[in-house]
């Protein structure tokens, strides 16, 4: 049985019902336990759309055109309507673009505790986990702040920190660096470092790929496609430059 | 972190209680010196409650000069003879400033807790939860009001110059992109919730709870008592 964290075969999709451009062609992919994958493309390839489908955001609740599978842990998400988003959110965690929009209480706290109290958690283990996470976030000294006074950087880690309550095994991040300067870049990086030592395994959409050398695979994506998906290493620059700017 | 006043220190409940009561004793009574003593009562609590008066001022001037203005309109135009003209607009304006000022004292408190305090009161969650997010939202909305009409100066539009049906045409520019704006960012808030699992069982549960303390409860009992002996005595007088 099929037991890898994520496996996509043969996923189509186009956000419009009928004759529209296609933001996923025929993408093949697998994502190993544990591992760091970095999703490469120029704007508009499609690999927004891919991170949404592995959460199960698509089909669920962003209708379109869908075929082909999503395996998350060997559970086929994509065509599979008994399988809600609330049960996916235990095992596939997305950290959005943009940390406002993922912010959804009044204060820091709060936050990393509704995903926890949402599951039923008994109020103790509530506070334990919170406290842990915070912790982990470098947050605790803002516990009951309001996150509208927080930086860039601090609204990032409370985003993350609301979906690590969760307790996922795949932690899904979309453009985790675009909006931070480089000490910021630098904290993401030993974040997503401890989260993979942790045995989380990770998934990262970004344009500046040159911050993410250490992952275990890079996946280049040229409209709605995989060109290749490889090791750092074994990816020549010249052709992520040229897929990426051409 | 801030000083919490007195009034702030407390459960959100009695003053949830305090405002029910004092605006719904307010508008059903007519009788002049009643509103003026729960006004009176009302300002005592505030004062007693350690509440900054100038910071009161200045978040109601708006409303301040408006029941000004209705006092001297009530008093010239309600076709009543002298004083019952001026009687009414006292009643009016009272009225109106019991009720604001018993809004005022739920903005001594966090946001946190009444959502909390809404639950506690067996409100459903789902709603306690929209009104507490529409609250938050609405100094994001209005930064986003502030950020389109600076970049709409910036590209050449001058609002104080401007006609009337210009400026009609203009600040519809402005609410346009905040309304869709603000329907992006529900979309994108419910994806979050969702994916977090809100209304993924048929309860919760609440890492904080409130728990009533003396002075809340004190408060919870004297507010409607005293509003009830006052009343009544009122009648017999």
């Amino acid at each position: 049985m099929n037991t890898n964290p994520v496996m996509v075969r043969g996923l189509n999709f186009s956000y419009e019902e009928e004759g529209g451009t296609p933001a996923l062609c025929g993408v093949d992919l697998t994502i190993l336990s544990g591992t760091v994958t970095v999703l490469i493309g120029p704007s508009g390839c499609g690999k927004t759309t891919l991170c949404k489908c592995l959460c199960g955001i698509i089909p669920k609740l962003i209708h379109g055109v869908t075929n082909g599978e999503v395996f998350v842990f060997g559970r086929e998400i994509a065509n599979d309507e008994s399988i809600a988003i609330s049960s996916l959110s235990e095992q596939i965690g997305l950290v959005m673009q943009v940390p406002d929009h993922q912010i959804v209480m009044t204060a820091v706290e709060d936050d990393v505790a509704f995903g926890p109290e949402n599951r039923m958690m008994p109020p103790p283990e509530v506070r334990d986990l919170v406290d842990h996470t915070l912790s982990e976030m470098d947050l605790t000294q803002k516990a009951e702040a309001d996150p509208s006074a927080l930086s860039g950087g601090e609204k990032q880690r409370l985003a993350i920190a609301g979906v690590l309550a969760m307790g996922p095994e795949i932690m899904v991040f979309d453009e985790p660096v675009s909006s931070l300067d480089s000490a910021g870049r630098d904290h993401f990086v030993q974040i997503v470092k401890a989260l993979k030592e942790a045995g989380k395994t990770i998934i990262i959409v970004e344009h500046d790929f040159e911050v993410f050398d250490f992952a275990d695979q890079w996946v280049l994506m040229k409209e709605g496609r995989i060109v290749c998906a490889s090791a750092p290493r074994e990816i020549p620059r010249e052709l992520v430059e040229s897929e990426l700017w051409h | 972190m801030t000083k919490k006043s007195r009034l702030g220190a407390l459960d959100p409940r009695p003053k949830l209680m305090l405002m029910a009561s004092a605006s719904t004793a307010c508008i059903l009574a007519n009788d002049l010196i009643y509103i003026a003593s729960v006004l009176c009562m009302l300002i005592a609590t505030l004062l007693i409650g350690g509440m900054d008066v100038r910071l009161v001022l200045r978040r109601a001037k708006a409303i301040f000069v408006l029941i000004a203005m209705l006092f001297v309109i009530q008093t010239f135009f309600s076709g009543l003879p002298y004083p019952g003209g001026l009687l009414l607009a006292a009643m009016l304006s009272l009225r109106l400033l019991v009720v604001v000022l018993a809004g005022l004292i739920l903005m001594e408190g966090e946001v946190r807790d009444y959502l909390l305090a809404l639950v506690q009161m067996k409100m459903p969650y789902t709603l306690a939860f929209m009104v507490v997010v529409g609250l938050h939202f609405l100094p994001i909305l209005r930064e986003e009001a502030v950020n389109i009409y600076c970049c709409m100066q910036l590209r050449g539009k001058d609002f104080k110059n401007m006609k009337l049906t210009e400026k009609v045409r203009a600040y519809t520019g402005i609410c346009l992109p905040i309304l869709v704006g603000a329907l992006r960012r529900a979309d994108e808030m419910s994806v979050a919730m969702e994916t977090r699992g809100f209304r993924s069982r048929p309860s919760r549960t609440y890492m904080r709870q409130l728990k009533m303390r003396g002075a809340d409860i004190a408060l919870t009992i004297l507010w409607p008592a005293i509003l009830v002996v006052l009343y009544e005595v009122e009648c017999v007088f």
